[in-house]
């Protein structure tokens, strides 16, 4: 049954009693815990099968006898580009100085990656406080930005970055719960607080706000959007196929 | 054509008046694909449009087509064609749905099922492959869907499906539907038809199989889908939250790739399911992408989904399941499920408002889920949310007291509805369902209605209804979305229009100059506009309009889902963010055997386009005397022009059109359709080009053939 049992009382139809008798439920479990029982073990019907002669054995054997091209050791730059690649896929970039904290020579090896053509794939991004490496086959170029700007823990920059981002690409308006999203995950008392900052600093000073209908703060930029368009876009992001979302 | 591949070769049709069971070879209709195609030339030749919905010469119609339960993702979709009850016009028209029973019909070996006559009692259809019954339905007669399916499945097997209507279905209520599966329905009256023939129920089991004419390359192509071009559910085809993998995600952090980390199945069997990330050519993590309660209700939806459900041969699964405990309260079920409007629409049954259960904000998921329950218990359809906002206008604008007679209108348990009681809908619905009383007359429809309360225009002309023509439907993604492309193709049909093909891309989260070039390649330049940034209409926007038009056609004729196809988008930035619209005939290639191009598809979604349109024009000339389908059929209400007060047309932010430009845009699309401009009627020309010349004698015969 898609929707589980039927509990009294769903339905105000009298029951025709005869049919619920024949046709209930239970008669049908217990029918079908009959018919699997009936039914043979796999292992042990597959036990009982005879033996055949595999065809492919002969194959098979002199496949393995062919003589196996030589495993070539990866160098220090390929083993790092691999770490650096796994860690992209988890989502993660790979920060210089925690590469600096394991490895003297990282300059060196670095320049090695740069120049093995295996390794091509292994990119970096500029930060405040750091550069970070990724692979860009296992992770966007705007992913990275964005988990760049995590790492570093600035939030109004992190907030500003990604909705002029958000205003020119899209191009859209960026509500404050955006936020609370992976991977940024702040909590809205840090978004609030970060968007406060934004009255301080005159590297913010395009950053505005607008309220749709139902309450909902976005965020937008002045220099990108105008405020009446910038409201426009909001409602229509919060104002689903004929109401509000929320 | 090859009916031994794809197609399953053989028409079945039941006459009720003589007991009959007969079938025919699908040949003869190979012009006219399947589904919806079918079903028109059926309708056509046999049904004199004189023919009222409900009178036993009426016949309904179960279509599938070639690539129906053939593998192709997301081909469960079953279309039923019978003659509208409730539209201005009465002409043909079409319900939809998915679920599991296309597959078992097309596996019994029938491309359609052509139900005729009236039963002398109350019966269902069984279809056991080739042996096929007609049998009593007295026991069941009375019921709602869900206790009639799973009756149904009991008495017949587990391995059949069922389709049931309610008791809206059996007391011939316009707004009725038929339910299969957990809750797929084909809504638009279609059940009131099958009740005027005492038909509760269709079961259909089928142990044969779809033959494909190319399995290898019918096994690529499916791979190359999952791969490289589908994405979330309506194809979304960047996720709403940032994931490692995506260079783009929705920027108000909402679309129907929903599934993100962090983002659970609150009550999953064994523990919370994490949605996690879903790297686009994942193809084993695609179902956790849409997550659909996410979509509808945010957060809160987390703690009640179970898992999410969907049809057969559908990766996607858009249907979110729940377990919504405070509804025991209440004694009313608790095991929910639906991906539209029953459950996304049912607050607007309280004109003053809900009131939270358990937690703050789940007010609206709570509400919902009862109200999915009882209309689709009773199979009452909403007309794309019409029947809700009916009933709440009416309120709002004291019509009940009015027309519901003192009696009733005291009677009505309105405190139910003040308190926020989700009961409130079950009783509503119930009432709807069983004609009781005046206010039972919301399930006329919104044409029929408007007549009989006297509504008056500023019902019809009012933004809250959103009823996009006169004729009684309302829109559905319209101008809201693509200006005048949507309103060109939501006025084209008998209901409303159910053309996803471009929410699927404006709605998607994807940037707009990514999704523009996509479209201007094929279509022209200034073919898309920016969001509500629109501009006066162009030849580009007329082709685009038809693309979306007829495409339709070809998903409800193929069948494939139109909630996923066409392929216009892709997921993979290797690809540009580019679709594949040469798919459907890359696959009917594969599963015919005969070769398809991108032409011979569009040539086919144009006959049966066209079918439409001279059926349409047929009725209303029998039904309301009209020579002109552009004045008559292809009306505006006036709220698209004036909606927004504070912003003129074109200016940005606005969605408000222009009526000049408006009717510069049917001036293109009739010219793009081949149509006459004056009346909106196909011209001989166009209707020999696409084989319909015996439709222009019918044209000529009649009078409305354009000169």
């Amino acid at each position: 049954m898609l929707f589980g049992r039927r509990k009294p009382g769903f339905v105000t139809e009298e029951e025709n009693p005869e049919l619920v008798s024949e046709y209930n439920e239970d008669r049908m479990i217990a029918k079908q815990q009959a018919e699997a029982e009936e039914k043979p073990d796999l292992m042990e019907y597959l036990e009982s099968l005879p033996e055949v002669e595999d065809p492919y054995a002969e194959a098979m054997a002199a496949a393995a006898a062919m003589p196996q091209p030589e495993k070539k050791e990866k160098t220090k730059a390929e083993l790092l580009a691999d770490f650096i690649r796994e860690r992209s896929a988890g989502a993660m970039l790979t920060a210089y100085a925690a590469l600096a904290a394991e490895e003297e020579a990282l300059e060196a090896l670095l320049q090695e990656m740069r120049e093995t053509e295996s390794c091509a794939d292994i990119v970096s991004i500029k930060g405040d406080k750091d550069v970070y490496y990724y692979s860009n086959a296992n992770m966007s170029d705007n992913y990275a930005r964005i988990a760049m700007l995590v790492e570093e823990k600035n939030l109004p920059k992190t907030i500003a970055e990604m909705v002029r981002f958000s205003c020119k690409t899209y191009p859209s308006p960026t509500p404050l719960d955006y936020f609370t999203l992976h991977p940024y995950f702040y909590t809205m008392p840090q978004i609030k607080r970060a968007v406060e900052q934004f009255e301080k600093h005159e590297e913010y000073a395009d950053m505005a706000t607008v309220v749709t209908g139902n309450n909902i703060t976005y965020l937008y930029s002045k220099d990108i959007l105008s405020e009446k368009y910038a409201k426009a876009l909001a409602e229509g992001a919060e104002y689903g196929e004929y109401g509000y979302r929320r | 054509m090859s009916t031994n591949y794809g197609w399953a070769g053989k028409i079945l049709r039941v006459n009720l008046t003589t007991g009959s069971v007969t079938t025919e070879d699908t040949a003869k209709y190979q012009d006219y694909i399947g589904g919806m195609g079918l079903a028109y030339k059926i309708m056509y030749d046999e049904v004199p449009l004189t023919t009222k919905a409900y009178d036993e010469a009426n016949k309904i119609i179960f279509g599938v087509g070639p690539l129906t339960a053939s593998g192709v993702p997301c081909s469960g979709r079953m279309n039923v064609t019978t003659l509208s009850a409730w539209t201005k016009g009465y002409s043909i028209l079409d319900g939809h749905m998915g679920g599991h029973i296309a597959h078992n019909f097309k596996y019994a070996g029938y491309d359609a099922l052509v139900i005729e006559g009236k039963a002398a009692g109350h019966v269902y259809i069984k279809i056991d492959d080739d042996k096929v019954t007609i049998e009593s339905a007295e026991h069941t007669w009375g019921m709602g869907t869900f206790d009639t399916n799973r009756i149904m499945i009991e008495e017949n097997g587990s391995d059949f499906d069922v389709v049931s209507i309610g008791q809206a279905g059996e007391n011939l209520v316009n707004y009725s539907c038929m339910l299969t599966s957990s809750c797929d329905s084909a809504g638009a009256g279609t059940a009131a038809v099958l009740g005027s023939k005492n038909v509760k129920s269709v079961v259909v089991r089928g142990t044969g199989n779809v033959k494909i004419a190319n399995p290898a390359e019918f096994k690529e192509l499916c791979d190359y889908m999952l791969r490289e071009l589908i994405g979330g559910n309506n194809n979304h085809n960047v996720p709403a939250v940032p994931q490692s993998w995506a260079e783009y995600s929705a920027p108000s952090g909402n679309n129907r790739w929903a599934g993100a980390p962090g983002r659970v199945w609150g009550l999953a069997e064994g523990g919370p399911i994490d949605m996690g990330e879903q790297p686009y050519d994942d193809i084993n993590k695609i179902a956790y992408r849409c997550m659909k309660g996410q979509f509808d209700f945010g957060d809160i939806a987390q703690k009640y989904m179970v898992k999410v459900g969907g049809c057969s041969s559908c990766p996607v699964r858009c249907y979110a399941e729940y377990e919504m405990a405070p509804l025991a309260e209440y004694e009313l079920p608790t095991r929910v499920s639906n991906t539209c409007m029953p459950i996304i629409y049912n607050t607007t049954w309280y004109p003053e408002g809900v009131k939270d259960f358990v937690d703050e904000g789940d007010a609206s998921i709570i509400i919902n889920g009862a109200g999915e329950r009882a209309l689709d218990n009773f199979g009452v359809w909403e007309n794309y949310g019409n029947l809700l906002r009916e009933f709440n206008w009416c309120y709002k604008h004291g019509v009940f007291e009015r027309v519901l007679p003192k009696e009733e209108f005291d009677a009505v348990p309105w405190d139910l509805m003040k308190e926020g009681n989700p009961k409130w809908m079950w009783w509503i619905i119930e009432q709807i369902a069983t004609k009781k009383g005046e206010i039972s007359h919301l399930g006329d429809g919104t044409y029929l209605l408007a007549e009989r309360w006297n509504l008056g225009q500023e019902f019809w002309d009012d933004n809250y209804m959103q009823t996009i023509s006169y004729n009684g439907y309302p829109r559905h993604h319209g101008s809201e979305d693509v200006y005048q492309v949507g309103v060109l193709y939501s006025i084209m049909y008998n209901r409303d229009c159910m053309i996803h093909h471009m929410i699927n891309i404006v709605g998607s989260g994807c940037p707009y100059e990514v999704y523009k070039k996509t479209l201007e390649d094929e279509f022209g330049e200034g073919c898309v506009d920016m969001p509500k940034k629109y501009t006066p209409m162009n030849r580009s926007k007329a082709r685009l309009a038809k693309w979306a038009f007829i495409g339709k056609q070809w998903h409800d004729s193929a069948t494939v889902c139109n909630w996923m196809w066409p392929m216009t988008q892709s997921p993979a930035k290797s690809r540009n963010y580019k679709g594949d619209h040469d798919l459907d005939a890359k696959f009917m290639s594969a599963v015919t055997g005969d070769k398809w191009t991108r032409a011979d598809v569009d040539l086919a979604s144009e006959r049966i386009s066209n079918m439409l349109r001279v059926m349409t024009a047929i009725s209303f000339n029998i039904n309301e005397g009209s020579t002109n389908l552009r004045e008559d059929h292809d009306t505006i209400c006036n709220w698209v022009f004036d909606k927004e007060p504070e912003f003129k047309a074109f200016e940005e932010g606005t969605v408000k059109l222009d009526r000049a430009d408006m009717e510069l845009a049917k001036d293109m699309f009739y010219e793009e359709m081949g149509w006459d401009v004056k009346t909106g009627i196909p011209t001989r020309a166009t209707l020999e080009r696409v084989g319909l010349g015996y439709m222009a004698d019918d044209l000529a015969a009649r009078g409305l053939l354009p000169a």
